[in-house]
């Protein structure tokens, strides 16, 4: 016999102390709804319900009877939710993709990966420590996270090495006219970016790139773009981003004078990432401009 | 142990905060000879890494034995010419014309300054299968040496498609183009593990792998080391820091011996291997004495 079905048999017959309304609510007929209790009450040794002229009274032996079954099949609700819970998760893509490339950036990279994968999408911004930490113990299938960075034991893609963009204070008197703008111009900013522990080794890569190019920098730690935005619309900072619609009031936008400063990025992935995935995410990268 | 754990901790952020994965082994040299000490700091002990210039001391303690085994006259004068020296930026590496020394400086060579020429000569000399037999004959399961540096630098000229090995390692240090050579992968050339590392040294130390003479030959120019940028960086002068570096691109080691004065001398290996490519990142050399210090201060003890 059914037992769970049989338990719903007893508890709906007896939160509605009828049999017919409780078939009603079952949507069965009222004779297997009859024969699925008596038959329960074979199998359990006990009496559930008194039937009487009146209509239905639970026993003692259902009464006490009753809040263990609601139990068992509040239990049993659970764990089908959960095996739900796991099927979802098989046709369910998991992608990062570090904050520095933006919103619109992010949600084609995991649109896209998630066309390749023929899988629904779901996508973490994050730093890029955090992200490789997570396709490393495997709550993340594939990332997208700025480059050197120390894999753990994520499985390394290709790297792809974005241009960036110099944004400024509109006040600035390197920011007159549309040209490039040369770094040594910018020597009263400090540069506004993620913190190092984000990613230390892209981090000090900068720095050193800065270094080499002529522009020691100091460096103003900004959470996210949006505060990175603020210090450079408040005056205190130019900022390099790879994000190509990252601006504000009071910022402006201009190319850096000589040879591009790359945002470079890496695709990092999971043993069991989808295939296809890491090689659509960096065909993806290469077409950021 | 909480200090133990505490320092594990402390190189664990060593290394990450230089942006390295690391792996680490240190232990006291103390005990009378058969008994280990059981304290010791272990991060990924016996993971498997590349050795780099570190297996000159498997070749160092191979010439100890030769010369306590009458096989080789550490006097003897040998002319290495110029046309089939190994490259090189340091010692007779480094030179244009025939050079003339004894078998004792071309090893002290290959030790101090890490110099390739030499220490593939002295290589060939002790006789490669012996080296080869070393590290089963000590007791070191996870330590393979597998040619030296003439034959790493084949096989990464290879690998990197390039002319000649300094066009191999332009290729190695480009931060854009990540290419997988044999040379940084444990694998496929000689590789070792940072705990046969600190085994070996402390052998060495505790004169078990050589006679009293070359035990003190072998001590004295491993102190001799000229490599100022990591170890060294991470205890102050008094302490006295033995050691032999090991570098190919990403990849940063150096194994050594630390003794402050009237202390048991401690055996520390650490192994790198940077996210970033460049040829020079400090960070990463100067990680490798903050986690030799983190993980030697615990193990100190007064020499009984």
């Amino acid at each position: 016999m059914d037992l769970l079905r049989h338990l719903a048999f007893f508890v709906t017959v007896a939160e509605e102390r009828h049999f017919g309304n409780a078939a009603r609510r079952l949507t069965i007929a009222q004779p297997p709804l009859s024969q699925g209790v008596r038959r329960l009450e074979t199998r359990l040794g006990v009496r559930l319900f008194d039937r009487g002229p009146g209509g239905v009274s639970l026993t003692g032996a259902g009464r006490d009877l009753l809040p263990r079954a609601r139990a068992l099949l509040d239990d049993a609700d659970a764990l089908a939710a959960a095996a739900r819970r796991q099927a979802e998760a098989a046709q369910l893509l998991r992608i990062g993709v570090v904050a520095g490339l933006g919103p619109r950036v992010a949600a084609r990279l995991a649109t896209r990966a998630g066309r390749a994968a023929a899988r629904r999408v779901a996508l973490t911004s994050g730093s890029t420590v955090t992200l490789v930490d997570a396709v490393s113990v495997g709550t993340l299938d594939v990332a997208v996270v700025a480059h050197p960075v120390v894999l753990e034991s994520a499985r390394a893609g290709p790297v792809v090495a974005l241009p960036t963009a110099v944004l400024l204070p509109a006040a600035h008197p390197a920011a007159a006219g549309d040209g490039p703008v040369a770094l040594r111009a910018l020597r009263d900013l400090d540069l506004a970016t993620a913190p190092r522990s984000h990613a230390p080794a892209a981090h000090d890569l900068l720095l050193d790139t800065l270094e080499t190019r002529g522009r020691p920098v100091r460096a103003a730690e900004a959470d996210d773009p949006a505060a990175a935005l603020t210090l450079v619309a408040t005056g205190t900072a130019f900022a390099l981003t790879p994000d190509p619609d990252l601006g504000a009031d009071g910022v402006v936008r201009r190319a850096p004078a000589g040879a591009p400063l790359a945002f470079r990025v890496r695709v990092v992935h999971h043993d069991g990432a989808p295939p296809g995935v890491v090689d659509v995410l960096a065909d993806t990268l290469r077409e950021v401009r | 142990m909480t200090d133990l754990a505490g320092a594990r901790a402390e190189v664990r952020a060593a290394f990450r905060d230089a942006g390295v994965r690391g792996w680490l082994h240190a232990r006291p040299v103390s005990g009378d000879g058969s008994r280990w000490s059981e304290r010791e700091i272990d991060v990924g002990a016996d993971v498997p890494v590349v050795m780099g210039s570190v297996y000159k001391v498997l070749v160092l303690v191979a010439f100890c034995r030769a010369v306590d085994a009458g096989d080789l006259d550490p006097r003897e004068q040998v002319t290495v010419e110029p046309g089939p020296r190994t490259p090189g930026p340091t010692g007779i590496s480094a030179l244009t014309d025939p050079v003339t020394m004894s078998w004792r400086d071309l090893t002290r060579s290959m030790i101090t300054v890490s110099d390739n020429a030499a220490a593939d000569v002295v290589h060939a000399r002790v006789g490669r299968d012996r080296v080869a037999a070393l590290p089963t004959e000590l007791g070191l399961p996870g330590t393979r040496v597998r040619g030296g540096t003439a034959d790493a630098y084949a096989e990464l000229v290879a690998d990197t498609g390039a002319d000649d090995v300094a066009a191999a390692f332009a290729v190695l240090t480009d931060n854009d183009v990540p290419v997988p050579v044999r040379l940084l992968s444990p694998a496929f050339g000689s590789s070792t593990t940072a705990a046969d590392s600190t085994r070996l040294l402390t052998l060495l130390w505790r004169g078990e792998l050589a006679s009293a003479a070359g035990t003190a030959f072998a001590r004295r120019v491993l102190t001799a080391q000229v490599a100022p940028h990591r170890m060294r960086t991470g205890f102050p002068g008094t302490a006295a820091v033995a050691g032999k570096t090991g570098t190919i691109g990403a990849v940063r080691n150096e194994i050594g011996v630390v003794t402050y004065p009237g202390e048991h001398p401690v055996a520390v290996a650490v192994f790198t291997h940077a996210a970033r490519s460049d040829a020079t990142v400090p960070r990463a050399d100067a990680a490798i004495g903050v986690a030799a210090r983190a993980a030697v201060n615990p193990l100190r003890a007064p020499a009984a």
